[in-house]
Parts: C-alpha cells; structure tokens; sequence
C-alpha cells in the first residue's frame, strides 16, 4: 500500500519535472527567440493597450512570430536588447507597437520592413525612410468634427489645447473646421503645468474641448482639470478613448486597436512580398463612439433616440448615491 | 564607545544619509544612462499617456495623484474625506493626517502641530486659507476655531510637514497647511444642512451659488451652538461655544486668461472660558472668550500664452479677541497684505517663479493678567523669494529656491531649500531635501509680561511670585532640516507613502533662566517677593521621526487608509528648565485607520480608529512634576445615507466610542485641558 503510493507520488513527481521542463525549454525559446520567425512584434512596454492589436496582428497574419517586450534596463540600449533577443532570428518583417519600439526596430534592423503602430503622433519620432510605414493613432480630423456635430448641434467654436511641436493636428483640424463652420480656438503650451492655463485663457469662448492624444497634455493630473472644469463651465469634453468617457468626458471617438492590427498584418505581408512598393501610412478603419449620458445631462444636452442609436455605447447615468 | 556610536540617534542620521545620497547619485546619472532618454521626450511620454489611459478609471490615491511627484511630505484631505469623516471643524478634518498632532483641547480649542512643540500656542506651523495665512502676530499661530470655515466649501486641505520657508516665509518652520475653498463655479447649487446631537449641539448651514455671465458666486452662512463637553460627570467644563459665520467667494473670468477671484468672511462668536484656582487648578467659570473676525481676499489671475501665469493678491483682516483671562486681556489686530507672483519658463528644462509680499498688521492690547510692555505697534513685514525647478532628464527634478524677509523684530533673514525628486519608474519615487526655516519672534515674546502662580519662599508668610517676561529683545528661531521620502504604487490597489526627517533647532525662545533678574521684594506689597525671568533664545533642540500612509483599495467597495507617525523630539530645556526635555506635549507614535466602506449605493459606512502614544507635559498645579497624559483609543464612525429622489441625505457620526471620555492633551499654561466626551450627532442635508 505504501510502496504503491510512492510509485504514485513518484509518477506525479515524474511528471511535474516533466512538465515543468517543457515549459522552461518553450519559455526559453520565446525568450532568445530560437523558434524560426517571420516577424518579430516589438512592443515599447508591457501595457494592456497592445494586446488587441497584437493579437489581431497574429490572426490576420500567417506567419510566424515571437514578440520581444522593451523595459527599462540600464546597462544596454532598446536596439541592443532588441537585437540580442531575437539574435538567432532572421526577421522578414518587424511589427512595432508604440513609437519607443518603431525606433529601436529601425536602429536594430535597418533593412527589414518595419510597420508600425500605437505611435502618438508618429512624424514626430518615427521616419519613413526606406521599407517603413504603418497605422496612425489618430483618427481623420473631418470624420471626428461632423460626429460632433452630430451630437452638440449647438456647436461652433471647439477650442484646441497642443503641444507646440504638434502643428500637423491644428493645420488639420482648422481645414476640416472650416469645411463645416466650425471655429478652432487653439492654444500652444510646452510644458504639461501649461494646460490648465491654457484652458483658462479660451474657456469663455468656447463650446467644446477637443482634448486630442497628444502626450504632452494628456495627463491624470490635467484630464482631472479639464474634465471637472469643463462640466462645471458648461463646456463640451470631447476625449479620443472610452475610458476618459467613463471618467467623465462627454464623448469619445476612438479608434479600433484590434483593427489597427490587422491593419498592420496586411501592410506587412504587402511590404515582404513587394518591398519597393511602401504604401502611406494609414489612418485606422472604423472608429467607435462612446457617450456619457450622466455628463450629457450635466450639460443641459438632449440625447435624443438618434443620438443613441448612433452611440455604439451609452455610459448610463450613475445611480443616485455614492 | 561603541554605544556612543551607536546610539539610535546616529543610526537615524547614517540611514537619512544613505538614503539622500541614493537618491542624489541615482537621478542625474540614472536618467542620462537610461535608454529611453535615447528615444526622445514623446516616446517617453507616450507610454506615459497610454498608462493614463489605462489607469485614468482606477480610484485609489486618486485624490493624491498630482503630488505623487512632489519632493515634500505632503497629504492631501480631499472634499470627499472630509464629507466622510463627518468632521464638524477643521481640527477634526485634519485628524486624517499622518504626523500632524492633532489634539482637542477641549470642545473648542484645538492644539495642532506638525513634528512637534504642540499646544494651543502653537507657532512652528502656518496656515493658510485660499492663500491669505490664519497667523495671528499676537502669539504667532492660528486660533483655530475663529476660522472654522465653512467645510462643505473646502475643496481640499493641502498638509506639508516640514519646513516650507522658501515658499511661504517665516513660521512655516514645521509645516504647511493650506485650505483651497472650491471655485464658486462648482458651487452653482443651494445648499441647506442642519444638524442636532448631543450636549445640545445644533448647526444650520446654507449656501446659495449662481452665475451672472462669466461671473459665479457663491454665499454661504452658519450658525452653530453647543454646550461642549458639559455635563460630563456634572460638572461645568465651561467649553460652550457659539458661532456666527457668513461669507462668500466670486470667480470672475474676464476673458483672455485674466481671472479675479475674490473671498472673504466674518465670525462672531464666543467659547466658554474657565477660571482656575491660586494653585493654577481649574476652579470655575469665567466671562466668555469672544472673538469677531472679518477677512477678505482679492486675487488678480493672469495666464498669458506663452504658459507664464502670474497674480496679484490684496488680503485684509481685522480680528477683536476679548479673553478674560484672569483680568480681561484684549487684543486687535489689522493686517493688509499685498503679494505678487509670476512663474515661467526660461528654458525647456526650468519653471521658475518669483513673489515678493508686503504685509502690515497693527497690533492693539488691553492688559489683563497678562501685560504688555508695548501696547499699540505697527510690524511690517517685506519679503520675496525665487525658486527654479529644475528637470534633470525625464525622471529626475531638482528645486532650488529661497526667500528673503525682513520683520520689524530681527531684520532679515534667508530661508534657502534644495529638493530632489527621482522617479525610479511608473510605480516608485524617491525624493529628498534639505532646508532652513526661521521661526521670528511673536509680539508676545517681545512684549508680554506673565505672572505665575506663588511659590514658597521657604521664610514662612512670604511667597515668591514667578514672572515670565521680556526685554524685546527676542531672536529668531532657526532649523535645518533634512527630509527624504519614498512613494510605491503597488498595481491599482495599494499605495504605499513614507517620510523621514531630522530637524535641529537652535535659539529656540523659551525661559530658560539664562537670563534671571535679582529677586526683589514687590514695591506694592514688602511681602511677596518677586522672581522675574526674561525670555531668551538659548535653548537647542534636535527631533527626528517618520510618517506613513498605506492606501488600499480592498475591492470595489471597500478603501482603507492606514497612517502613523513616530517622532522623537528632544531639547535642552524650558521655562527655567521645569518642562521635561523629551517629547514635550507630543506623543512619540501616532496612527490612524479609516475604512471607508459602501455597503451599496445609498449606505456608506466611515469607522476611524486613532491612537495616540502618551504625553507629558508641564504641571502648573506642582512645576516640576510633569504630567502625563496615558495613551487613549478614539474610536469614531460615521453613517451616510443617501435615500436618493427629494430626501435630504442623512448622516449619524459618532465620536468618541472606545471611552465615555479621555483627555486628549495635557495641561496647557492658558487653557485647562476638559475630557472629550463621547457624542452623536445626527445631520440632514440637502442640494436644490
């Protein structure tokens, strides 16, 4: 009886240490990227935000792949790292997530078609020199005004906080405006202290606050002001991402990011198969809206059925209470 | 030998030293060998953005979210703490804070301090009410409960402990505790609150908000009455109070980034005011402590487009105190302020900011038992100060800054700081800094003469009377003061936030028998013979501790808040060295535990638990044998129900329910300390 419960345990054990070494064996593998791979995903940290695109990456694409993520290290540089992880691989193509990652792919692979994605205001860091291209964050500027509209038919006068090396977006966004009677209030800051300056200097003459990605503005500290004091003067907060809408903007038109990766999956497989052809850099397909209704009414704004309908989701009214 | 090495109090400074020293070499160089500091600003920031957006929807340290950068120790009670806690007076709201001493001296007066020298006379600790400071010159605090605002209005308490000189000026020697009241633009909306509890305590409250065009505004009025803690055991405690206030604030936004914004408040009142016996031992009731206050402030915005901002400010106050104190002993006080500041940009990497500010009080008395030499004087006070902050790379900041000021008592004097900040990644910072404070002598510790109870002279039918006074010669107090702190985020649920210091003191102004008159006999009558003791600054004194605050968030429903405070606060002596010498009027460990509890959408339930360690202080009924106050457990809850619809929301705060009653502070020269009382009080208030 003893004797037959240690087989038993031994057995168990067996196949723990078994288990286990596989296991170590796979993870090494993933690690120094021994496995045969066409693209290497390359993503600048470990955020929840590149799941969706890097997964819609691998099951859009049929090729082969081994993801490196970057983190802070202090004895060696992002294209060293890069370049040490996938040392044993041969990459056809690299899919870069974030502009960190864009540009240690292109200084650790200066040959190899790069594609990327999730970049903030990707002509600022990223250069498209040789095989590069990929999907813009951003949304196209008219699209997002006649959303707007749509939805605050009042509007007149949208009132535009960027960084000063951000001209791109203002350009765009005074040439839509125009197009459809619209007025951009804008405003330059440097600096993120600048921004609730900024948003007092244009608070009385504007309808609405266009808060657009821009990393040099969009920080807890300032969404928290602009979206307290945007409710309280009466003034539309229009953000770009579901989660500011839930934390209290009026609205959002955010792209896709799971689309933005199968996006980028065909853009590669055009890139390896005719690599003097580089196609532009894409604006993301398809964009979802994203309405408070507790903010809204706030606001003194009818949601109308239309309104609603138009809403792929409608953050409902809190409850009363805490 | 080597117990002289190793005393705790070099071990404190070793580990303070090593500490600084990581965060000084770490910064600079850390941040110029990161890689990313290769990859540009934007990229940077990017990950900084998408980790915004991740996180913007997560709720624990929200409130404090914006200083988690901060290179002080500094605490935020937010609008929403205060509601919860169910504080009826700044005193209570600020018992949420980590190593601020926080004692109610009776029902009406509170003794609040900062790392040490805690009393009802407090004077290392300034405080500030949307800019304009609650300082009276008569004694260099704050009488807390003449500026009771109105709490339902306060937006948030900023708490630095610590010197913060360099900023604000002389007497933010030990910290800084600044109340921001909300934009009136917030407050568009009426409010009534009545209350009733215990000890027939009974406030009304109201606020009416609105706008004209670009201007809103808001007035507010309070009415509130209480017998204290009388009736405890039957006996008068004298600790009645009662309280009229009415105020109001304007937000005028004049377009172009020109903002006025504007506030003031008046308070009428009085606290029951107790008597003591020739031994010094309470005895009976006195006429009322009467106050009457009116302050306002104007502030003058501008934010220009190339992201400098500047204001101007103009403050003024007047303040009648009446405080029958053994005799009637009056004071009146007038205090205008002008104050400028601006702050910009000269390079990417610096925001600097300047100010200078005049202020002038008048100061008035009437001699009761206490007696001054001076009794009408103008003080001026002139200052300015500079101050460049510094980004050293994407991580790190270093602040460098000094102020300047001239009093009317000792001159000028220099406050310089140097502050570092090093953001190990997302989740972890570190910061560190070293300052000096100046803490300038009171109008009472110019002028003031205070008689002390007889004691025998050993020939018998003649006594000596003790007299405490001054040559108006008094200088000023002055601290250097390390700090260094660590801040952890651990995911969206815990947050840890950890301060240490060491301050030392030098010249601290007390009666320390160095400068000792000849006893003679009293002119009036051959047979008292008199001692007087003049003031002096030859007492020294070191202190060192730390604080910390966990918050975590336990799940959806359920945030705790877990805070404490050690501190070790030793001198050379007081009051012709009869005050014991270590921890005098402070406790050595405090801590504080809050859940914050929502049992569904309409029931949210707020127990605190707070100990306090034991204090000692001086004894006026035997100097020399110090009292000791033994440690207590206060145990208080606070029940909110919103039923929702047109029902007014409902709140039953209990305080005080480990005990019937506990002294919370000592024996105090001025005020009898009366025991607190366990209470309720049941609160209806409503928005329409």
């Amino acid at each position: 009886m003893i004797r037959s419960n240690w087989n038993k345990r031994g057995q168990r054990l067996a196949l723990l240490a078994a288990t286990t070494a596989l296991l170590m064996a796979a993870s090494m593998a993933f690690t120094v990227g021994t496995a045969v791979a066409g693209v290497i995903i390359v993503k600048s940290d470990d955020l929840p935000q590149y799941t969706p695109p890097a997964t819609a990456f691998r099951q859009a694409s049929k090729r082969e792949s081994i993801e490196v993520v970057l983190r802070s290290r202090l004895d060696q540089g992002d294209s060293e790292f890069l370049k040490q992880a996938a040392s044993t691989t041969r990459p056809s193509a690299v899919f870069a997530l974030g502009s960190r990652a864009a540009i240690a792919a292109r200084e650790a692979f200066p040959e190899t078609p790069l594609v990327f994605a999730m970049a903030l205001g990707w002509s600022r860091n990223i250069s498209t020199d040789g095989a590069t291209t990929g999907v813009s964050v951003e949304l196209p500027t008219a699209d997002l005004f006649v959303r707007f509209k749509l939805i605050i038919p009042g509007l007149h006068r949208i009132g535009l906080i960027t960084s000063d090396s951000d001209s791109r977006t203002v350009d765009e966004a005074r040439a839509a405006a125009s197009e459809l009677g619209l007025e951009i209030l804008h405003e330059t800051v440097r600096h993120h202290d600048e921004v609730a300056g900024a948003y007092r200097r244009i608070r009385s003459r504007i309808d609405a606050l266009w808060m657009v990605p821009d990393p040099v503005v969009v920080t807890r500290e300032n969404f928290d002001y602009l979206s307290t004091r945007c409710r309280n003067d009466g003034v539309a907060f229009l953000a770009f991402s579901e989660n500011f809408v839930k934390a209290g903007a009026l609205l959002s038109v955010a792209p896709s990011y799971s689309t933005m990766g199968s996006q980028a999956a065909l853009l590669v497989e055009q890139l390896i198969t005719d690599p003097g052809n580089v196609p532009p850099v894409q604006s993301p397909l398809g964009a979802k809206l994203v309405v408070n209704a507790d903010t809204a009414k706030a606001l003194g704004l009818d949601l109308n059925a239309t309104t609603i309908h138009m809403a792929d989701r409608v953050i409902t009214p809190t409850r009363e209470g805490f | 030998m080597l117990n002289s090495i190793f005393t705790p109090l070099a071990l404190w400074r070793l580990a303070f030293l090593v500490l600084s020293f990581c965060a000084i070499v770490s910064s600079p160089a850390s941040a110029a060998q990161s890689p990313q500091a290769s990859v540009g600003f934007d990229a940077v920031s990017e990950l900084d953005f998408f980790k915004v957006e991740s996180d913007i929807v997560t709720s624990v340290s929200r409130h404090a979210e914006s200083l988690w950068g901060a290179a002080a120790a500094i605490y935020v009670v937010s609008s929403e703490d205060i509601a919860d806690s169910g504080a009826t007076s700044l005193a209570d709201a600020l018992r949420l804070v980590p190593g601020l001493n926080v004692a109610n001296v009776d029902a009406n007066f509170a003794a609040i301090s900062a790392r040490g020298f805690n009393g009802v006379f407090a004077n290392k600790l300034l405080v500030l009410l949307d800019g304009r400071p609650f300082y009276t010159p008569i004694f260099g605090g704050t009488v807390w409960h003449e500026w009771n605002t109105f709490l339902p209005d306060v937006d948030r308490i900023e708490v630095i402990r610590g010197p913060g000189g360099s900023l604000y000026g002389a007497n933010a020697v030990n910290g800084v505790i600044n109340i921001i009241t909300r934009d009136s633009n917030d407050t568009r909306v009426n409010l009534a609150r009545v209350s009733f509890g215990t000890n027939s305590a009974a406030t009304t409250e109201a606020r009416h908000g609105g706008r004209y065009g670009n201007l809103s505004y808001r007035v507010f009025g309070s009415w509130s009455t209480g017998n204290g803690n009388g009736g405890n055991n039957g006996r008068d405690l004298a600790d009645e109070h009662q309280d009229t206030r009415a105020g109001y604030r304007l937000d005028w936004d004049l377009g172009h980034g020109l903002q006025l914004v504007g506030s003031g408040e008046f308070h009428d009142g009085f606290v029951g005011n107790i008597a003591r016996n020739d031994d010094g031992s309470p005895a009976g009731r006195y006429p009322r402590y009467s106050s009457t206050m009116l302050s306002s402030v104007f502030r003058l915005e501008k934010d220009f487009a190339d992201g400098s901002a500047a204001y101007f400010q103009l403050a003024g106050d007047t303040v009648d105190r009446k405080v029958p104190f053994m005799g009637c002993f009056e004071t009146e006080k007038d205090t205008l302020e002008m104050e400028v500041q601006h702050s910009f940009r000269p390079h990417p990497a610096h925001r600097a900011t300047w100010g200078a500010n005049v202020r002038a009080h008048d100061v008035h008395t009437v001699d009761g038992l206490v007696v001054f030499s001076v009794n009408d004087r103008r003080l001026n006070l002139v200052g300015g100060f500079v101050q460049d902050e510094i980004d050293l790379g994407s991580r790190t900041r270093l602040t460098l800054g000094t102020k300047i000021e001239n009093n009317g008592f000792t001159g000028t004097n220099f406050q310089p700081s140097a502050r570092i900040v090093h953001r190990l990644d997302d989740d972890r910072t570190l910061w560190a800094a070293a300052s000096r404070a100046i803490n300038t002598p009171s109008y009472s510790e110019m002028y003031s003469t205070i008689p002390l109870f007889p004691v025998p002279s050993g020939i018998p039918g003649v006594d000596i009377f003790p007299i405490l006074s001054t040559d108006g010669n008094a200088g000023d107090t002055r601290m250097v003061s390390l700090e260094t702190g660590y801040r952890h985020r651990f995911g969206d649920r815990l947050a840890l936030d950890i301060a240490a210091f060491y301050n030392d003191y030098q010249g601290l102004a007390g009666w320390t028998g160095s400068k000792t008159l000849p006893v003679v006999p009293d002119p009036l009558d051959p047979t008292k013979l008199i001692a007087v003791t003049l003031l002096d600054n030859d007492e020294n004194g070191f202190a060192y501790g730390g604080e910390g605050v966990a918050t975590v968030q336990i799940n959806e429903r359920w945030r705790s808040e877990f805070n404490v405070g050690y501190l070790h606060l030793r001198s050379t002596g007081d009051l012709l060295g009869l005050l014991p010498r270590t921890n005098l009027s402070v406790p050595r460990m405090r801590w504080n535990m809050r859940h914050v509890i929502n049992v569904n959408r309409k029931l949210r339930i707020v127990p605190t638990f707070s100990w306090s360690d034991s204090v000692v202080n001086a004894s006026l009924v035997s100097p020399g044998s110090p009292v000791r106050l033994d440690p207590y457990l206060r145990v208080d809850l606070a029940v909110h129900y919103k039923p929702g619809g047109d029902w007014p929301d409902l709140s039953l705060v209990a305080t005080n329910l480990a005990d019937r009653s506990h002294l919370e502070f000592v024996e105090d020269a001025v005020r009898p300390a009366t025991p607190i009382t366990r209470a309720f009080y049941l609160r209806a208030s409503r928005e329409f």
